[in-house]
C-alpha cells in the first residue's frame, strides 16, 4: 500500500501560489487540513475540497495538509497538492506499512 | 494556413505566467519545462503545467517544451504532460534523427494509454547544435508528427565556439540552412529567440532578416516582442492589393488564353503568382481578408 512516510513540501507562499507541506499522522488518525489564505471566506470550503480531492485520489488518509495560499487558482492549488504529495510519497509493502 | 508568428515561451513553473500567458495574443504559446525550470523543481513544473492544460482554456495553440530524453527529466515529461493532450511538443537539442523516432514511440505509446488520437499531438522541433543543422532535413522528416523546426541560437553559439551578437552574422548560415531543411521538408520554420529584450532596434532588425529569410515566425521570451513580430510577419495593406491585382491579371490571362502576363509594365510568371497566393493566404489567416472573400 501507499502512505506518506516523510514531510513533502511544494510551491511557494509567494502572489498567485500557494506553499503545501504534508506530514504524517499515525495509521487511524485521519486528516488534518488547515489552511490559510486571505480569500478563506469565499474559498476555503473549495480549497479544502481540493486537497481532499487529491489526496482521495492517491488513497492517502493518515495526512497532516498544511496550506499556506497566496490567491492561487484551482490549477496551481491542484498541481501543488499534487508535488508535495509525491515528494512525500514511498511505495511499501503491506507489511512494512 | 496553422499561422505561427510567434511562439511565445512561458516559464513552466510560474502560475501567474502560465494562467495570463494568453493574454498577449500570441499565435503559439510553450510552456518552457527545459532551461526556464530549476532541476529541483522539474516535477513540480511538470505537474504545474499539465494542470494549467487540463484546467485552463487558451485562446490560442499550447506546446510544452519537455527536457530531453536522455536527462532523467524527459520520459516523465513525456508520460505526464501527454496527459493533458498539448497540441505540440517542443523537442530541445534535436540533433539525431533516431532519438525522433524515440519521442515519436513514446508519445503513441501514451497516446493509447490516455485513449487519445494516434499522432494528435504534434513536434516542433528545436535544433541547436552544429550536429543538428546538418541533420535539420533528417530531423525534420524523422516523423509525421514534425510540423516546425526551430533554431536555438544560444546553444549552437556555444556548440561553434563564437559568442551572440547583435547583428547574428555568427549564425546566419545555421538560419539559412535550417530555412532550406524545413521548406525541403515541408514544414515550418521558427526563427531564434532574441534575447536582449531591452534593445528593441535589434531586435526589429533581427526579426526582420528571419522574414526576409523566409521564415514563417519566430519564437519570443518576452509579451512586448509579439506585437512587433506581428507586424513585420503581416502583409501589408499595399502587399495585399498588389496580391489581388497579381491574382487578377493571372486569371484574366488564362481565360483569354494568353502566353504572356503582364502587369505594370511587369512580366508575371509561376513564382510571382504562387508569392501573391502566399500573401492573400496568409492575409486570411490574419484577418486581413474574409474567409470566403474572393481573392
Amino acid at each position: 500500500m501507499t502512505r506518506v512516510i516523510q514531510c513533502g513540501q511544494a510551491g511557494l507562499a509567494e502572489k498567485s501560489d500557494v506553499l503545501i507541506t504534508i506530514e504524517p499522522r499515525q495509521a487511524g488518525e485521519g486528516r488534518v487540513i488547515l489552511v490559510k489564505s486571505p480569500v478563506m471566506l469565499e474559498f476555503g470550503r473549495q480549497i479544502t475540497e481540493t486537497v481532499h480531492a487529491v489526496l482521495d485520489e492517491q488513497a492517502i488518509d493518515d495526512v497532516s495538509v498544511q496550506v499556506e495560499d497566496k490567491g492561487a487558482l484551482e490549477f496551481v492549488l491542484r498541481a501543488r497538492c499534487e508535488t508535495a504529495l509525491r515528494r512525500s510519497l514511498k511505495e511499501c509493502d503491506s507489511d512494512e506499512s | 494556413m496553422n499561422l505561427r508568428r510567434t511562439m511565445l515561451f512561458v516559464p513552466g513553473n510560474d502560475p501567474g505566467k502560465l494562467f495570463n500567458a494568453g493574454i498577449y495574443g500570441a499565435d503559439s504559446i510553450v510552456f518552457d519545462l527545459e532551461d526556464a525550470v530549476a532541476v529541483g523543481e522539474k516535477d513540480a513544473a511538470r505537474d504545474l503545467v499539465r494542470n494549467a492544460l487540463l484546467y485552463n482554456e487558451y485562446p490560442c495553440e499550447v506546446g510544452v517544451r519537455i527536457n530531453h530524453i536522455s536527462t532523467p527529466f524527459g520520459h516523465d515529461d513525456i508520460r505526464e504532460i501527454m496527459r493533458a493532450r498539448p497540441a505540440f511538443l517542443r523537442v530541445p537539442k534535436s540533433e539525431d534523427p533516431a532519438d525522433i523516432v524515440a519521442v515519436d514511440e513514446l508519445m503513441t505509446h501514451w497516446e493509447r494509454e490516455y485513449g487519445h488520437e494516434v499522432g494528435s499531438v504534434k513536434m516542433v522541433l528545436t535544433i541547436e547544435t552544429a550536429l543538428g543543422i546538418l541533420n535539420s532535413f533528417h530531423l525534420a522528416k524523422a516523423s509525421r508528427r514534425v510540423v516546425a523546426i526551430g533554431l536555438g541560437a544560444e546553444d549552437l553559439a556555444a556548440d561553434l565556439e563564437t559568442n551572440r551578437t547583435p547583428s547574428g552574422r555568427e549564425i546566419l548560415f545555421a538560419r539559412s540552412q535550417l530555412l532550406l531543411s524545413a521548406r525541403a521538408a515541408k514544414v515550418q520554420a521558427i526563427d531564434n529567440v532574441y534575447a536582449d529584450v531591452k534593445n528593441e532596434d535589434g531586435f526589429i532588425a533581427d526579426t526582420l532578416l528571419g522574414k526576409e529569410l523566409g521564415f514563417n515566425g519566430k519564437s519570443v521570451i518576452h509579451p512586448n516582442q509579439v506585437d512587433i513580430v506581428h507586424r513585420i510577419y503581416t502583409p501589408t495593406l499595399a502587399e495585399v492589393e498588389k496580391a489581388r491585382r497579381i491574382l487578377a491579371a493571372y486569371r484574366e490571362a488564362l481565360a483569354k488564353k494568353s502566353g504572356v502576363i503582364a502587369l505594370d509594365g511587369k512580366m508575371i510568371d509561376g513564382p510571382i503568382v504562387a508569392r501573391a497566393e502566399r500573401t492573400l493566404r496568409y492575409a486570411q489567416a490574419v484577418g486581413l481578408v474574409k474567409d470566403g472573400e474572393s481573392v
